[in-house]
């Protein structure tokens, strides 16, 4: 039974992963001063994915364009939001 | 060869000396390095943030208490841990806690101490409040306790790339000592950050930090 339900939880969690191609319009919350979004785009910049990384205070987006031939999960980008200290919704 | 970052951080700490009750926790792999210094006061702390919520570091405090006879220096190996944040639309709040042991100098004597701190703030893009306390055990005297709490306004909003500028009342007390208020100016810039203040008695206030 718990073997059942280990297995299930890995399953689900790879079918709630999707990747992500192109461009990837992150709206953050909590991102209110140049340090937060200093972070934020050092902690991006990081991944091998993403080419480029756009932060606006006034927009409350991150946006990052990833590289060509490349994908990059959705739920990588929020746990880097989360890991930076904010909450992110991924959006157009 | 010492490396870019290196070389700034060597700059940052030869700048001088202060702590800004800013964030003790910042972003997973993040390194900072802040400095206080005041006539009463030469501070500096570094920390590594290895996790989104805590952090590890090191604190030099130099102080020359007006309630007590002669000057302090301390040396602290810290855990910081910030156990609340509440992410908004407009705005974020935080609480930190922080737990150190090290050593004292005094009268060239060393002598083992501790410090413990309690931090909370709040901050949107146009208002800033904090408070700050802090505790450091002395061998065969009262512990010291400074008290600290900061209002601020910023007079216009400003993005990533601007300088962004705050206005800031700073309050402060040390043991029985009464508050001292002091006004200041903060200013940064992407991962710079520097205050400039002089208290109500004439005290100057120099605060330095910087996000690697």
């Amino acid at each position: 039974m718990k073997q059942l339900l280990i297995a299930s939880l890995f399953f689900s969690s790879i079918a709630f992963a999707k990747p992500l191609t192109g461009e990837v319009h992150v709206q953050v919350k909590g991102m209110v001063c140049a340090f937060c979004a200093q972070g934020l785009t050092k902690s991006f910049k990081k991944i091998p994915e993403v080419q480029d990384v756009t932060v606006s205070l006034e927009g409350k987006f991150v946006h990052l364009v990833l590289k060509k031939d490349k994908s990059l999960e959705d739920t990588k980008i929020l746990e880097t939001i989360k890991e930076a200290g904010y909450e992110g919704t991924i959006g157009h | 060869m010492l490396t870019h970052k290196i070389k700034i951080l060597i700059a940052s700490i030869v700048f001088s000396a202060f702590q800004l009750n800013a964030h003790p926790v910042i972003y997973k792999g993040g390194f900072d390095v802040e400095t206080e210094s005041s006539p009463m006061m030469t501070n500096l702390m570094t920390a590594y943030t290895f996790h989104s919520q805590a952090s590890v570091g090191f604190e030099y405090f130099k102080y020359l208490p007006v309630s007590l006879p002669g000057s302090r220096e301390f040396y602290f190996a810290k855990f910081n841990y910030r156990p609340f944040r509440l992410n908004a639309d407009d705005s974020q709040a935080n609480i930190y806690l922080s737990v150190g042991s090290g050593q004292q100098r005094k009268d060239n004597e060393l002598t083992s101490s501790s410090i413990g701190e309690f931090h909370a703030d709040w901050e949107s893009r146009d208002y800033y409040v904090s408070g700050f306390q802090k505790y450091i055990s002395l061998k065969d005297e009262d512990p010291l306790w400074l008290s600290r709490a900061r209002l601020g306004f910023s007079p216009f909003r400003a993005d990533y790339n601007d300088v962004n500028i705050w206005f800031i009342t700073q309050f402060e007390k040390t043991n029985g000592e009464h508050w001292e208020t002091t006004p200041l100016m903060r200013t940064f810039y992407k991962n710079i950050l520097w205050e400039l203040g002089a208290s109500l008695n004439g005290n100057y206030l120099l605060n330095f930090m910087i996000h690697l």
